[in-house]
């Protein structure tokens, strides 16, 4: 290290001693020599530094090495190494004023306290004072830059051998020979002197190693002829030490150089070549990558600012300038295009326009309901720029209202290199009062609709708005106009998209998204929770149609299709949904198809159970009240036959008396007519039945050919509710096809719905088991249809079996027990059988037979 | 009066009904008269003889609690046995509370029908017994005459002879001769029979 560090850079380049440091760091590591390392950490930066390495790398070692130092505790290398980070901040612009290490950790004048008053931190306040030369310099400050000089120049015993030393030679040097422009006589002979001094020591390095000294050597040498008057040996020198700088890869040396060549010759009136000096020395700062040092350079001069960086690359350096302009006309292109938010859009619009065109201010007006508003102001302060969104009006104390109207009018830009020279807008009061100097104001059209107009102003210099610029200004603008249609068109569409989102995420009616497919690519809550799905089995793409709909609506949904496919749309049409959790769902649905897209479209579905509920309730209390008419009726109608037969019943009881009291009487004549009597009575009843039946038979029972599938069928449909209601799953096994048999339909109904009503309030006692109801039909052997029907129940009393079908016996708390009575009846005169056996594991079977019958059967 | 010569009246629409009715007590030896209606009943004559009407409830016109009413509204109150095809049970309250003897849902057994109305029978001739007997009164009370009545009256009332006497001006002599007039004409065995006569009367209390 000692030797990288210390012997080589006074004879070989710089850089050759890197390497050995690097090897010293690593070996001394690694034995443990914690105080070697940070040595070599400290020289490694000196050792980059003045190699002029790219400024972010050397910070990032700077930071390593101040943290390795700081693990170590080394506080000597921890001052050494925080100063020359102050320096690297600094010329890299993160410090708050460019020259300055004050920032959130470092600060200036407690460093300073603290170095002077220790006599044992000698070696750190030389290399402080060096730095600090070092930045002031660069700053401009050389009176700063002087003391700084002066001091460290005190304290060089401390630290002879380090290559600070010949840095602090060459910065004081340069330092000195800058003051002596605004210096005083007196001082004027003591900074040539110093400058003097210090390239004697110079040329003595340079003369051993020319790599490192030649190119600061003949800077120095160039000072001191332009101090001199001698102008010839001055431009000499100064090309000398450019060129050496160049040819070592000294770029900061190079900038350096250039920088004060350009001063030499403003001085003597060449502007030109000043220019351009300036300008390749800031291209030689930013290769550096000293930003602070550039943005230094830009604010003195303004129109050095060629190009813009983009929003977020700081890395254009080095090429030539149209490269530059491609470059910069493309990323500005992207950014202000790829806005699509309105707010986003225009702020990018306003720094682009400001940063590009090295504007001071910038105005956006844009048309809001016919009336021109300023819509964004953009100023920069100090190297920011404030963008601010606005919703004002256009006023004579904004911008000049001349040029603003002459832009309007002929839908043609205004360019001012210098307001304050005569011009046809010299009029406008805004232009004296703030003494506008470069103005620049186009118009923002889209297909030659003028939309809004960009007005930018730099007050500070004239001739800042180059016509190169307005060039790619003017793209910019037609970009933005582009643009800010359409971020003009995405609100409006997004406005329309949220109305229509309001609508679906009301939840006022299930709406689902689907495909021919079958998949349901998205839904609403109302219609997840009318299917019992949650939004996880969406997302999962666990839904699709045909799950949803049960088998018995299947034909339901092919015809909605075929509508959907023939005319685009469906009507609204009742069926069920099959929940997630086996439940059904009653809904009305309505479908459309999608423009465009034929092959996906949305449905609006309605959950109708609460309706079919009422509907159920009605339809139950209806059954209910026809019920209780009818048993009403009955009762009336009871209480009428039981008075018509008492009647003759009675008459027969009292003839009956006589005829064995006139037997008593021995009186044979009249206990003969008694008897007759009786006989006569007994008829009478057997007429009044005979009456009574016809008049409830009032019409012959039509007969008809029957399908009883179809009948079986209509009457599970009947009892549907009643096995809902009490939790009976009914299957049939129905064959097909059935001969058809000569019947009363009405009759045979009555006997199944007879029959099934029973099976089902018999499960209806049944605990947890389940609750079955199978109906099947068969053809019979005699010929005709036999049809079955098994229940889950309890089963029969096999004690009553023989009476199950006799008139009035019931094991029902209130029934009549004429219902099985009946329906044999009915069954025998169709001329089959009725009957019922248990049924395996439990309950019942009843079974009855229907022969085909013929056209003269009754 | 024997029962031979007591009459059953039998009202019922239903005329099998009506005429098994009639073999029935005809068999047992009663003599009926029957009609099909409340209105014919009433438009034919009594006769005077103990009586009894077995009454059907539900008769075209007059209903036969209509005809209860009415009866017993008239003189002409006899015994009510109701008989009905229903089994009505407010009706039947209705029907004993205003006096019927006795109400029957056909078909009814023959010997409830018999004992109602042996019990109806014997109900009117005791009634018509004791109308004839208060006849009697009154036509030997008409007998009597004023001067008679006069001692009746006095008599009745616990007064001496003596005192009936100074109360009529006569003697009590004469007094005497009336009251054992009156007693005869009366047909009282007693002076305490003879109170209850008047009783029976309802002769007035002679002001004083």
């Amino acid at each position: 290290m000692l030797f990288g560090n210390l012997i080589m850079p006074w004879t070989k380049h710089v850089r050759t001693g890197r390497d050995l440091v690097r090897r010293a760091f690593d070996v001394a590591n690694a034995i443990g020599d914690l105080a070697y390392a940070t040595y070599s950490c400290n020289s490694l930066i000196t050792n980059l530094l003045a190699a002029g390495d790219p400024l972010v790398d050397v910070q990032r070692e700077a930071e390593e090495g101040l943290e390795f130092a700081e693990k170590a505790r080394f506080g000597l290398v921890i001052d050494i190494i925080a100063v020359q980070l102050g320096l690297i901040r600094t010329l890299r612009g993160l410090t708050p004023i460019f020259g300055c290490f004050n920032d959130e950790r470092f600060d200036e004048l407690r460093v300073e306290r603290r170095l002077s008053s220790d006599p044992m931190l000698a070696r750190a306040a030389c290399s402080y004072w060096m730095r600090k030369l070092q930045a002031r310099f660069f700053a401009g400050d050389y009176v700063s830059a002087v003391e700084a000089s002066v001091a460290a120049q005190h304290l060089l015993r401390a630290a002879p051998a380090y290559f600070e030393t010949a840095e602090a030679h060459f910065y004081g040097a340069l330092s000195h020979a800058a003051s002596c422009d605004a210096a005083l006589p007196a001082q004027y002979r003591q900074h040539v002197q110093a400058v003097t001094a210090h390239h004697r020591q110079l040329a003595i390095w340079a003369e051993h190693c020319p790599e490192n000294f030649e190119n600061r050597a003949a800077l120095v040498g160039a000072e001191i002829a332009r101090l001199e008057g001698r102008e010839l040996d001055a431009e000499r020198l100064y090309e000398q030490a450019i060129h050496a700088a160049h040819a070592n890869g000294f770029v900061h040396n190079e900038a350096i150089a250039y920088e004060r060549a350009s001063a030499f010759y403003r001085a003597r009136g060449f502007d030109e070549f000043a220019e351009t000096y300036l300008w390749k020395s800031r291209a030689c700062y930013a290769r550096w990558g000293a930003e602070g040092k550039v943005r230094h350079l830009d604010q003195r001069h303004p129109h050095l600012r060629q190009e813009e960086p983009a929003p977020d690359a700081r890395g254009t350096i080095g090429a030539p300038l149209e490269h530059l302009e491609l470059a910069t006309v493309l990323k500005v292109s992207q950014a202000v295009s790829g806005e699509i938010v309105l707010e986003k859009l225009l702020e990018t619009l306003m720094r682009t326009a400001i940063e590009h065109a090295g504007a001071e201010r910038a105005l956006l007006i844009l048309w809001r309901e016919a009336e021109q508003r300023i819509a964004a102001e953009a100023t920069t302060s100090s190297d920011t720029v404030i963008v601010q969104l606005r919703d004002e009006p256009v006023t004579a104390s904004v911008l000049p209202e001349t040029v603003l109207r002459y832009v309007l009018h002929t839908q043609e830009s205004v360019l001012l290199d210098d307001a304050a020279t005569l011009n046809p807008f010299s009029a406008d009061p805004y232009i004296g009062q703030r003494q506008a100097r470069s103005v620049l104001c186009l118009p923002l059209s889209n297909q030659a609709k003028l939309i809004g107009v960009l007005y930018l102003e730099n007050n500070l210099a004239p001739r800042v708005f180059a016509p190169a610029r307005i060039a790619v200004l003017t793209l910019l603008a037609s970009q933005a106009a582009i643009s800010l249609e359409n971020t003009r068109l995405y609100r409006d569409l997004a406005e329309r998209e949220a109305k229509i989102r309001r609508l679906v995420d009301a939840n006022i009616i299930g709406i689902a998204l689907w495909d021919f497919d079958g998949r349901i690519i998205e839904a609403n809550d109302a219609f997840l929770s009318l299917v019992g799905y949650s939004r996880e089995d969406l997302a999962s793409g666990r839904m699709s149609w045909p799950e949803l709909t049960p088998a018995d609506w299947r034909a339901v949904d092919q015809r909605q299709f075929a509508e959907l496919r023939a005319t685009g749309r469906s009507a609204p049409v009742e069926k069920e949904y099959v929940r997630k959790d086996g439940r059904r769902a009653p809904v009305l649905i309505g479908s459309a198809l999608f423009e465009g897209q034929r092959d996906a479209g949305v449905s609006f579905v309605l959950d109708l159970t609460e309706r079919k509920r009422a509907e159920e309730s009605l339809r139950q209390t209806q059954a209910e009240l026809e019920h209780a008419t009818r048993m009403q009726t009955l009762g009336e109608l009871t209480a009428s036959i039981a008075h018509e037969i008492n009647q003759p019943l009675g008459a027969v009881v009292n003839n009956a008396s006589a005829c064995v009291r006139w037997l008593a009487a021995q009186n044979l004549e009249e206990a003969r007519r008694s008897a007759a009597l009786v006989i006569a009575d007994g008829h009478r009843a057997a007429d009044i039945i005979g009456r009574i039946r016809a008049l409830a038979q009032k019409a012959p029972p039509p007969k008809d050919w029957l399908d009883l599938n179809a009948t079986i069928r209509d009457v599970l449909a009947l009892a549907r509710s009643a096995a809902q209601r009490h939790g009976v799953a009914v299957e049939t096994h129905l064959a097909e096809p059935v001969p058809l048999v000569r019947a009363d339909r009405i009759q045979l109904q009555q006997v199944l719905l007879n029959v099934v009503i029973n099976a089902i309030e018999a499960m209806s006692g049944v605990g947890d088991g389940p609750r079955q109801l199978v109906v099947q039909s068969d053809p019979d052997t005699v010929p005709g249809v036999r049809v079955t029907v098994r229940d889950s129940g309890p089963g029969l009393d096999p004690q009553h079996l023989d009476h199950l079908f006799d008139a009035f016996y019931t094991t029902k708390a209130n029934g009549l027990g004429l219902g099985l009575a009946i329906s044999r009846r009915i069954i025998e005169a169709h001329g089959g059988r009725l009957w019922a056996r248990a049924n395996v594991p439990h309950g019942a079977v009843f079974q009855f037979t229907v022969p085909i019958g013929s056209e003269e059967g009754a | 009066m024997t029962d031979a010569e007591a009459l059953v009246f039998v009202v019922d629409d239903d005329a099998p009904l009506r005429a098994s009715l009639e073999n029935l007590l005809r068999s047992v030896g009663l003599r009926v008269a029957a009609f099909a209606s409340a209105q014919e009943f009433l438009s034919s004559p009594r006769p005077e003889v103990p009586g009894c009407l077995v009454l059907d409830v539900r008769l075209p016109g007059l209903s036969g609690l209509e005809l209860q009413q009415r009866l017993a509204a008239g003189d002409l109150a006899m015994p009510i046995i109701f008989i009905t095809g229903h089994g009505d049970i407010p009706m039947s309250v209705q029907a004993m509370k205003a006096g019927a003897v006795e109400f029957l849902t056909k078909p009814f057994r023959d010997q409830d029908l018999l004992d109602a109305v042996h019990q109806a029978l014997a109900r009117d001739r005791a009634v018509r017994e004791q109308r004839a007997k208060s006849e009697e009164l009154h036509r030997r009370y008409r007998a009597l005459t004023p001067r008679e009545r006069d001692v009746l009256a006095r008599v009745v009332t616990g007064l001496l002879n003596k005192q009936i006497a100074g109360e009529l001006g006569t003697s009590e002599a004469a007094v005497k001769v009336h009251r054992q007039h009156v007693m005869a004409k009366m047909g009282a065995g007693s002076l305490a029979e003879l109170v209850r006569m008047a009783d029976r009367l309802g002769i007035p209390t002679p002001q004083v």
